[in-house]
């Protein structure tokens, strides 16, 4: 909370000499003077086309401060672009809570400046994503705007598999990066995000997107093409980030319970840009050491699965472990109950928490595996099409986790 | 200091699930063998679980406690035994923390004889001011229209006082004389009282026997013009100074009485709906929706800002003043077998034994209780099943102390048996060995969960606390079917009051082409078509449907 | 010759009859001291039983993920297992109150040394208690963990891990009771080792594979490898 407090001051002390703005951009990731410099001539290109005679509000971090406000800093007769040096730590991948504490800078600092819109750049700042971003906001009536990144057949797996079929599963919106942290805000949702409080022994606010989509809020995604998402601290290994994004994504279902048990089947998303055109590859999927850890799973932890799997899930699995590589196809239907048994099982706090879902771990490795067999020969269009599947079996299979949900028993099919 | 009210929504209250809990049967913190606020305060995390946004607290002030605390003696204070002011404060602050609001009782009608305010009326001359406070007179032939309400224990309303050498009016027990409204002071000295309490925090304020609160001769005294000026002044002053605040009547008066109650909306937010409450009673026992029905066709519309207050049981007998002589015997014939079960005028006993401990029928009327138009209130322990022990005296068989546990005193106080207020029940049915919070926590089908699931389930929609109601008209009366309607959301409750499986079909057709999902389960049924809709109800089976539209798959919308 | 024999007899007879006599008090003492405890375990025992589970103990281990305690518990129940154990520790000193009431300089110094002993002996109990929790839940997180990075042998490894944290408290525990010595040190130390060269075996074992397919990886540099072509984020 202290934190916070220091935020609010800082960006208020510095609104009173700024007065009012109509942009205020945050960019958590110029943690040095050159990635400064670089990024806000590089915005300052966009900026007379996005706002004419608008003011603008770059946030940054204060590590950059010096240099940047000194040397490249706008003259005294350039008030159409401020700078302004506040706390803020870089954003990590899929790190609700860095992203969270960057967002409450930025929007508390968007409230006191009277921005019409907000906007963060977590990953690397770019022009184009600034207009595609901000444009919508301003000019189109959304409340908020998130990229549309284009990604090759065996990228952001855990997006494709997880977070994007069980958002719009659950909250009934075909938004295909939920967790995108670039997005640009209305002043509106931005006051709702302000309001929320940390649930009682949780850090964050959850989700600003579910937070958009609960609230009935206007979003919409832009083509971003391959453009990079922010970086992580380090190499983590994978049963890290699938835990700490199943976290993430399981918290914030838990908050938004009352909300999404209303919502059925889903909506598409207004989406603007040109998508980037893909090349068809095909190269083979190596995925004999995925099985394999498949296999170990089903060998070693099958009484840990068994805590928060019902039974049917459970021989469907071993099911699955017993067939040889080619015709190793985990059908979605068992991935999905897997997965509404597994976010069951953390609701109702089966075992520690952490391990749990870190169990996980060998299914989803088995759910990649399965995955990239099948649309290892697939066009981008094919891929596309497949995931969309995945994603209506979610939807499908949401009255098995609604029913559960709301008539917890361990006597399950 | 004034403190704001813990509720965000102005009419919160409609959307409330009331829990009433007397504080010296819930749990004794200081093993003295009586509930107090510390213990209270210990248990909310349970009622937290359990689901209920408001605690309904029987008086709990310094009282000689001749008529279980509604004899108040200071209406500023807590009672000793129930813990310090303190531990008051601690405990509503907790409360609001866990967004749980308080409601406490306003006892206006009248006082403990020993109120101070008695004492020194019946001390000063006759016509003085602090003489009239209360209501007095040389002949006990005054207000002859005026019924008793304690058939058993009283002979008259007035009752001679030695040291003021005259009668006092008192419209329940002898030792409750009645506040005399007419008397400006006496209404300012109430305001103080509700203001001292909504000044901490108090969200809610229940008001009791408030058709009585003032006497014209020539009428029954009940329900008077002059009440209702007295009530308005009342909601005024609440309105004046706070936001957020309720209050509860507590009028026991068929339905068309009870409407003035809430005026234009100026008067009081919630009241309770008395005859509704006998009814389905009646109509489970006969098999047959009809008194259901036919009550709640005589029920009126209420302005906007309002509603009905709706219960199984509470903390007194279940009343049979609002039936008529036929429906009063044929309800002590079906629902009192021993004759010590009767008191005044109704029966004094639990849901669970009312039910014959018949589980399908508890939760059938609870289904009604949670679905019906209006919010619902649950009586302590009720959740669990608890029984009632019919040789205590007066109602003191439904006020024996929460069941929490197997062990000694039920888990309620750890002080020795003899010393209890009351005794815990015991016997192999409804004993604390058998049934209690502790065994019923852990097994995932238990009442207490079945309870905690569908409170969870009924504040996921809003429509029923804030829709309007429709019945349905199907040719089996044995099955009760309403609709549920508000702002575009439809919920389909379907009830089964008979023993045996049902068949019933449902003239759906204003619904044609939607989707009945039944609640509890996510289960989608077929989808309603033209012909009437046919469903199957086991023994006392009750469905909830949300009406859904057909789906609609969404496209992907190109933007530029 | 007779009076002498006599005489005998009777000194014997009265030194028996005092010794028993001398008995007599003792006995007394250790059977009302035997009877005072068990009254005295069994109210506090229940006392203590009402307030575990007042205070939702079961729950709450349950909650800490602490499953270990009512795994060796009496009918699952943690709250029983702690309640008996009290219980017996209150007769324990009965029986040494018991014990001391014989007016001897052996048992009295017993005594003491028991006594003294005695938080050593808590101490003990409650290293081993934690061991075990901590075992069990450190095997689960290794279990889990190993079986995610296919290590081959993941439940030797968490077997192993779980007996490493096991030996390494009894041993703690042993030391603090002063049982033993330095054989326990050695026994130990013996023990810990295996355990490890174990691990080491299991590890190395397991990551053969590993560490054969990182060298090629890094000999054949354009060879795809699995976990290339794959990003999860």
């Amino acid at each position: 909370m202290a934190v916070l407090d220091t935020i609010t001051q800082e960006t208020e002390g510095h609104a009173d000499r700024t007065g009012e703005a109509d942009l205020v951009v945050a960019l958590p990731s110029c943690q040095s003077r050159e990635q400064l410099d670089d990024a806000v001539a590089g915005l300052r290109t966009v900026l007379p086309e996005l706002l004419p005679n608008g003011k603008t509000v770059i946030l940054h971090p204060d590590t950059a401060v010096a240099a940047a406000s000194e040397d490249a800093g706008p003259s005294a007769a350039d008030t159409s672009l401020q700078l302004l040096a506040v706390t803020m730590a870089p954003v990590e991948r899929y790190h609700q809570q860095s992203l969270d504490q960057g967002l409450r800078a930025l929007l508390q600092a968007g409230r006191t400046l009277n921005a019409k819109v907000c906007v963060m750049m977590s990953s690397e700042p770019s022009a184009e994503s600034l207009r595609g971003l901000a444009d919508q906001v301003l000019y189109n009536g959304f409340d908020l705007s998130v990229p549309l990144y284009a990604r090759h057949k065996f990228d952001s797996l855990i997006n494709r598999g997880i977070v994007y079929p069980l958002t719009r599963a659950l909250y009934g919106a075909r938004l295909h990066n939920p967790m995108a942290a670039d997005m640009a805000i209305s002043p509106q949702l931005a006051g709702k995000y302000l309001q929320s409080q940390p649930a009682a022994g949780q850090t964050d606010c959850g989700w600003i997107t579910t937070n958009a989509l609960c609230s009935g809020l206007q979003v919409c995604q832009v083509h971003r093409g391959f453009a990079p998402l922010p970086g992580v601290s380090e190499a983590v290994d994978l049963s890290d980030s699938l835990a700490q994004v199943l976290s993430t994504l399981l918290l914030d279902a838990e908050r938004n319970a009352v909300c999404w048990q209303r919502v059925r089947g889903s909506q598409g998303v207004r989406t603007f840009g040109r998508p980037e055109p893909e090349e068809n590859e095909s190269a083979p999927a190596q995925v004999g050491e995925m099985i394999e850890t498949f296999h170990r799973g089903c060998k070693d932890l099958l009484d840990i699965w068994a805590t928060a799997l019902s039974p049917a899930t459970l021989l469907n699995l071993k099911k699955l472990a017993k067939l040889p590589e080619d015709q190793f196809r985990l059908p979605d239907g068992v991935w999905v109950h897997a997965l509404y048994d597994f976010m069951l099982g953390h609701r109702q706090r089966v075992i520690n928490r952490e391990h749990l879902l870190r169990a996980m771990t060998p299914i989803y490795l088995a759910w990649v595996a399965s995955y990239a067999l099948e649309v290892q020969t697939f066009s981008p269009a094919a891929v596309v099409n497949r995931i969309e599947t995945l994603g209506a079996a979610f939807e499908d299979l949401k009255p098995y986790l609604l029913s559960r949900w709301r008539w917890p028993d361990r006597f399950n099919p | 200091m004034k403190t704001a009210g813990s509720a965000r929504d102005p009419l919160w209250y409609k959307d409330a699930v009331i829990y009433e809990v007397p504080v010296k049967a819930f749990f004794d913190a200081n093993n003295d063998g009586i509930g107090d606020f510390p213990g209270l305060f210990q248990k909310l995390d349970y009622l937290q679980d359990l689901g209920v946004t408001c605690l309904w607290l029987l008086p709990f002030f310094p009282s000689p406690l001749r008529d279980d605390g509604y004899d108040i003696s200071d209406y500023m204070n807590v009672h000793p035994s129930y813990g310090t002011m303190e531990d008051f404060r601690k405990f509503l602050n907790a409360a609001h923390l866990r967004g749980i609001q308080v409601m406490i009782e306003l006892v206006v009608n009248h006082t403990s004889d020993q109120h101070p305010w008695f004492q020194s009326a019946r001390e000063a001359a006759p016509g003085s001011k602090e003489r009239n406070f209360y209501v007095w007179s040389d002949t006990d032939r005054k207000y002859e229209g005026a019924r008793i309400i304690f058939t058993d224990t009283e002979k008259s309303n007035w009752t001679w006082d030695p040291v003021a050498k005259a009668y006092y009016w008192h419209r329940f027990f002898s030792h409750q004389p009645d506040l005399n409204y007419d008397n400006p002071d006496v209404l300012e000295e109430v305001l103080k009282v509700m203001r001292y309490w909504l000044d901490m925090g108090v969200d809610g304020l229940r008001l009791d026997a408030i058709p009585y609160l003032v006497e014209r001769e020539g009428t029954n005294c009940e329900n008077l013009p002059d009440t209702h000026v007295v009530l308005k002044k009342i909601r005024a002053a609440m309105d004046e100074g706070y936001e957020g605040r309720m209050i509860l009547a507590e009028a026991n008066q068929w339905p068309s009485d009870v409407r003035p109650y809430f005026g234009d909306g100026d008067e009081c937010h919630l009241a309770f709906h008395f005859p509704l409450m006998p009814r389905i009673f009646m109509a489970l026992r006969l098999e047959d929706r009809h008194p259901i029905v036919d009550i709640l066709a005589q029920t009126p519309e209420i302005p906007e800002n309002c509603q009905w207050g709706l219960f199984l049981r509470n903390h007194d007998e279940l009343t049979l003043e609002m039936v008529n002589e036929e429906e009063r015997d044929y309800m002590y014939l079906a629902y009192s077998s021993d004759p010590r079960m009767r008191i005044n005028v109704g029966i004094r006993r639990r849901l669970a034994p009312l039910m014959e401990n018949n589980s399908r029928r508890i939760e059938l009327l609870n289904s009604l209780l949670l679905s019906f138009p209006g919010t619902p209130i649950v009586y302590y322990g009720d959740e669990i099943g608890m029984g009632d022990n019919i040789h205590l005296g007066d109602r003191n068989g439904v006020r024996t102390p929460m069941q929490w546990s197997g062990d000694r005193n039920a888990g309620f106080s750890r002080a020795a048996p003899e010393t209890l207020y009351s005794p815990v029940i015991g016997d192999p049915v409804y004993g604390y060995g058998a049934v209690n919070v502790e065994s019923q926590t852990g097994e995932a089908s238990s009442p207490l969960n079945w309870m905690r699931n569908m409170i969870a389930l009924r504040k996921l929609f809003r429509v029923f606390g804030r829709g309007e109601m429709k019945f349905l008209d199907p040719a089996n009366r044995k099955i009760l079917a309403y609709l549920r309607r508000a702002g575009g959301e439809t919920v389909l409750c379907v009830a089964n009051l008979s023993r045996f499986a049902q068949p019933v079909e449902l003239d759906l057709q204003q619904y044609q082409g939607m989707r009945p999902v039944e609640m509890l389960g996510y289960v989608e049924f077929p989808v309603i078509g033209a012909q009437p809709y046919p469903l199957s109800l086991g023994p006392y089976g009750f469905f909830w449907f949300e009406l859904q539209e057909p789906r609609k798959q969404g496209e992907i919308q190109a933007g530029e | 010759m007779w009076t002498q024999i006599q005489q005998a007899l009777q000194e014997s007879t009265a030194r028996v009859l005092m010794g028993f006599v001398r008995l007599v008090p003792g006995l007394g003492a250790l059977i009302v001291a035997l009877l005072i405890s068990a009254v005295a375990a069994k109210i506090f025992g229940f006392l203590l039983k009402r307030s575990l589970r007042g205070i939702k103990f079961d729950a709450k281990m349950a909650s800490w993920g602490i499953s270990g305690l009512s795994e060796i518990s009496p009918t699952g129940s943690p709250t029983l297992l702690v309640v008996r154990f009290v219980s017996w520790c209150i007769i324990l000193v009965g029986v040494l109150i018991g014990i001391a009431a014989f007016d001897a300089t052996l048992t009295q110094q017993m005594v003491i040394r028991m006594f003294e002993y005695f938080p050593n002996f808590l101490v003990a109990v409650v290293l081993l208690f934690f061991g075990n929790v901590i075992a069990r839940f450190l095997a689960r997180g290794v279990l889990i963990g190993a079986v995610n990075h296919n290590l081959p042998y993941a439940r030797l490894l968490s077997l192993g891990v779980k007996w490493l944290v096991i030996v390494l408290t009894s041993a703690m525990a042993l030391e603090h009771l002063g049982i033993g010595g330095r054989i326990v040190d050695l026994a130990f130390a013996i023990l810990f080792g295996g355990i490890v060269l174990a691990l080491a075996l299991a590890v190395g074992l397991g990551s053969k594979d590993l560490v054969s397919r990182s060298l090629e990886n890094q000999t054949f540099q354009g060879r795809e490898k699995s976990e290339e072509q794959f990003r999860h984020l």
